[in-house]
């Protein structure tokens, strides 16, 4: 029984120091995706990137957009066409979180840094390159998404490189298509999971920007989220309810096109079309059955709609094969409800996702290369001081890195640092509460007092009969540390002892570990300490009880245990041990 | 000449640093309490938190941004949206409650595993202290599992947010290693 903690003596020490950190691994990845020796863009590596920000998510998007700004202006252009590249694949794959990076004043005011006021008479490669990306954020996230109304400082860009004279490139149709909403019937868990990260990303941007109102947002969105508003779900059902009207008018056009007498119909593109879209989204029809089954009215009318998708697809693939007699004997009901119902419901969908920038109106840009205005000349001024200022930063040159980012540059978004966070409160003082609460505590202190009287008569009477509090004794006292010991009988055979460790040092004590062995013919039982790091000059800065089992009352020989101890000062690892004799209790 | 000027002003920047500080904890067990007992030393009277609150501390020189997050289950998957920047966190744990302590436990170490509060240190109150039965702080460390965080500075301290003992202890023993360790 004993031989454990014998062996516990011999422990390895523990390292000196906390681990070092390994380093960011997105950052890595982001770098390898932009090193100079690639041939060019790295399409798997830029995907798994995606891939590595989608499953992180947290600050992974924001760090991924900070570290591209920078990348994109490098002075190396092959870096930069690389760091684009990347920007893009992350635009395309990783959705709402990182649209909402993009769509910041820093990232933008970035992006254009080496932006000159007036537009060159023939763009660089890498200026032909952001402006494109512009474009399509402009006519895609901006304009179509559900959330477009977070996107609005992308617009402003888009108008003051415009106003500026800056002419951005036609985008062909099927480029904008991947950012383009697809409309497509999903069940309410994935709508649900999709709210839910697309919240989280956007609480975290609000707790970033710390405004008073920014705050209030955060905390009703904290609401929803925790679904104490039942929004998330009331939406996730509108997003069905509004999906499957769409498709049920589909299903119309396409009842409609099939009973033409025109035997081609089937065979025109807009009928593929039609046909896909609902033979894609029946596999659907069950799942939402499956999670809906207590929604009947829901439940009734999907089955009816199935059936009524499976006559339109079995009529379909008879014309197709040529069997109109066949198929004219088919006869698919109407579905869909008159339009003024739909319309209403769409009416009736609230998106969650918007926020207001109500204080801080957009933007105009500067007009310092017009040369009517001195303010603005002045502001630009300011800014490029800002940003000299904080370069001559010494000793933290990363956050002067952060606080220069999205300043200095010529095309500039108002920028505005984050404000510290503002008293927010959700309490009330209610004094009746406050007296019902007082109330029923005195019983019960009263009960306590009478409990630990008792507790202290049973402790003491047995034993000595003495009143006076156990001593303490110093078990062992070096240049940077005492311990000493309160040591007390608590049976014919138990021993209780509490040990102290004071701070003789001026320097802090850090990763203490204090080890302690009995006789094999007693148990050992310690309480885990009180903490590992003591500041300097600490008095009983670190505790910790055990009891020792077994140990007789009179013994013929005096009790000896073994200590040790491990700690950390001044950057070295110290270790103090001895054997102490405890005095008779 | 230039190293008295980089050392006088290392300590200027971290003198004017502002500290992020989450109190985190299970529904009930007194972070709200605690938060207003730091900021204005009185014990108010508080409903369950949905959401979170912020309050702006003033403390040994230094400037706290101090954030109590709700403890419910429903509102526990989002405190990881908190944890950026974070200098530490204090974890409130009510001593009386012996059957949700291995809740308080996982959800102790789930949330020190992530990746943003790697170097945060730790502060718990075993709080509640004036309640009978409540476990003393050596009792709930052992039930937290605390010995088997290696990588990290931390402390327990018992306290009373209602009779406000410990607390400033507990604060002392943070603001002092996030200066070692993070100024």
């Amino acid at each position: 029984m004993s031989h454990p903690h014998s062996h516990s003596i011999y422990l390895s020490e523990l390292p000196v120091r906390k681990p070092q950190a390994l380093g960011n691994p997105l950052l890595r990845k982001i770098q390898r995706a932009c090193r100079m020796s690639l041939a060019e863009p790295d399409l798997a590596l830029n995907l798994d990137i995606a891939d590595y920000i989608n499953e992180k998510q947290g600050a992974a998007p924001r760090d991924a957009a900070i570290a591209l700004a920078k990348l994109i202006n490098n002075r190396e252009s092959h870096v930069a066409i690389f760091a684009l590249s990347l920007l893009d694949v992350l635009v395309k794959n990783c959705g709402y979180p990182f649209h909402l990076q993009i769509s910041r004043k820093e990232f933008l005011n970035e992006l254009v840094k080496r932006f000159p006021g007036h537009p060159p008479l023939r763009y660089s490669k890498i200026q032909r390159l952001i402006l494109t990306a512009i474009e399509e954020w402009y006519q895609t996230i901006c304009k179509h998404s559900s959330y477009k109304n977070d996107m609005g400082y992308i617009r402003d860009m888009h108008r003051l490189l415009k106003y500026k004279g800056y002419a951005f490139p036609k985008i062909s149709e099927s480029d904008l298509a991947v950012l383009k909403p697809s409309n497509q019937l999903k069940t309410a868990s994935e709508i649900q999971k999709e709210q839910e990260i697309a919240q989280a990303a956007k609480l975290e941007e609000l707790i970033r920007r710390g405004k008073p109102e920014d705050l209030r947002e955060a905390n009703k969105l904290m609401k929803i989220m925790a679904g104490f508003k039942e929004d998330n779900a009331v939406q996730a059902k509108q997003a069905i309810s509004s999906e499957l009207n769409k498709l049920k008018r589909k299903a119309d056009l396409l009842n409609e096109m099939l009973e033409s007498p025109d035997s081609q119909n089937w065979d025109n593109e807009t009928t593929q079309e039609l046909h896909s879209a609902l033979k894609v989204a029946q596999p659907k029809f069950q799942k939402i059955i499956e999670e809906e089954q207590e929604d009947d009215a829901l439940v009734q009318d999907l089955l009816k709609f199935n059936d009524t998708v499976n006559q339109l697809l079995e009529k379909f693939n008879l014309l197709k094969n040529g069997d109109s007699n066949a198929a004219s004997q088919i006869h698919p009901s109407h579905v869909s409800a008159p339009l003024q119902q739909s319309s209403g419901a769409l009416t009736n969908e609230i998106n969650l996702i918007d926020f207001n920038d109500l204080d801080e109106a957009p933007s105009q840009g500067n007009n310092n290369t017009n040369g009517t205005g001195t303010p603005a000349a002045a502001e630009t001024s300011v800014n490029d001081l800002l940003g000299d200022l904080t370069d001559l930063s010494i000793s933290n040159p990363s956050t002067a890195n952060q606080a220069s980012f999205g300043l200095g540059g010529d095309i500039v978004l108002g920028s505005s640092q984050p404000a510290p966070p503002v008293t927010t409160t959700n309490n009330s003082n209610n004094t009746l509460d406050l007296l019902g609460l007082s109330t029923p505590q005195s019983p019960t202190n009263s009960q306590a007092v009478n409990s630990s009287g008792f507790d202290l008569l049973m402790g003491f009477n047995p034993t000595t009969g003495t009143t006076t509090a156990p001593a303490r004794t110093l078990v062992n006292q070096s240049p940077n540390l005492k311990i000493e010991f309160e040591i007390s009988r608590e049976s014919n055979s138990v021993i209780r002892i509490k040990s102290f460790f004071t701070n003789l040092s001026s320097s802090p004590i850090s990763n203490l570990v204090f080890l302690l062995a009995v006789p094999k013919s007693m148990s050992l039982k310690l309480q885990p300490q009180s903490s590992n790091f003591m500041i300097g000059n600490a008095k009983d800065g670190i505790s910790q009880e055990g009891t020792i089992e077994n140990a007789p009352a009179n013994p013929s020989k005096a009790l000896k245990v073994k200590w040790k101890v491990n700690y950390s000062v001044n950057s070295t690892q110290a270790e103090e041990t001895a054997v102490f004799t405890l005095p008779n209790v | 000449m230039g190293n008295i000027f980089s050392s006088m002003f290392d300590k200027l920047w971290g003198s004017n640093k502002e500290l992020r500080i989450l109190i985190l904890g299970l529904d009930g067990a007194g972070k709200t309490t605690i938060l207003y007992r730091l900021q204005i030393g009185e014990v108010v009277t508080t409903k369950p938190t949905i959401g979170f609150n912020v309050e702006t501390l003033s403390y040994k020189n230094l400037k706290l941004n101090v954030w109590d997050l709700g403890g419910q289950t429903s509102i526990r998957p989002y405190w990881r949206c908190y944890y950026a920047d974070t200098a530490a966190v204090i974890f409130v744990v009510d001593s009386t409650d012996k059957d949700r302590m291995s809740t308080a436990s996982k959800e102790l170490h789930l949330m020190l595993q992530e990746e943003e509060l790697q170097d945060a240190a730790l502060l718990v109150f075993a709080n509640k202290q004036d309640q009978p039965g409540a476990l003393s702080a050596s009792e709930v460390s052992k039930e937290l599992n605390l010995v088997e965080l290696k990588d990290r500075s931390w402390s327990i301290v018992a306290s009373s947010a209602i009779k406000g003992e410990g607390i400033t202890e507990g604060l002392d023993w943070l603001i002092d290693v996030i200066k070692e360790e993070q100024l």
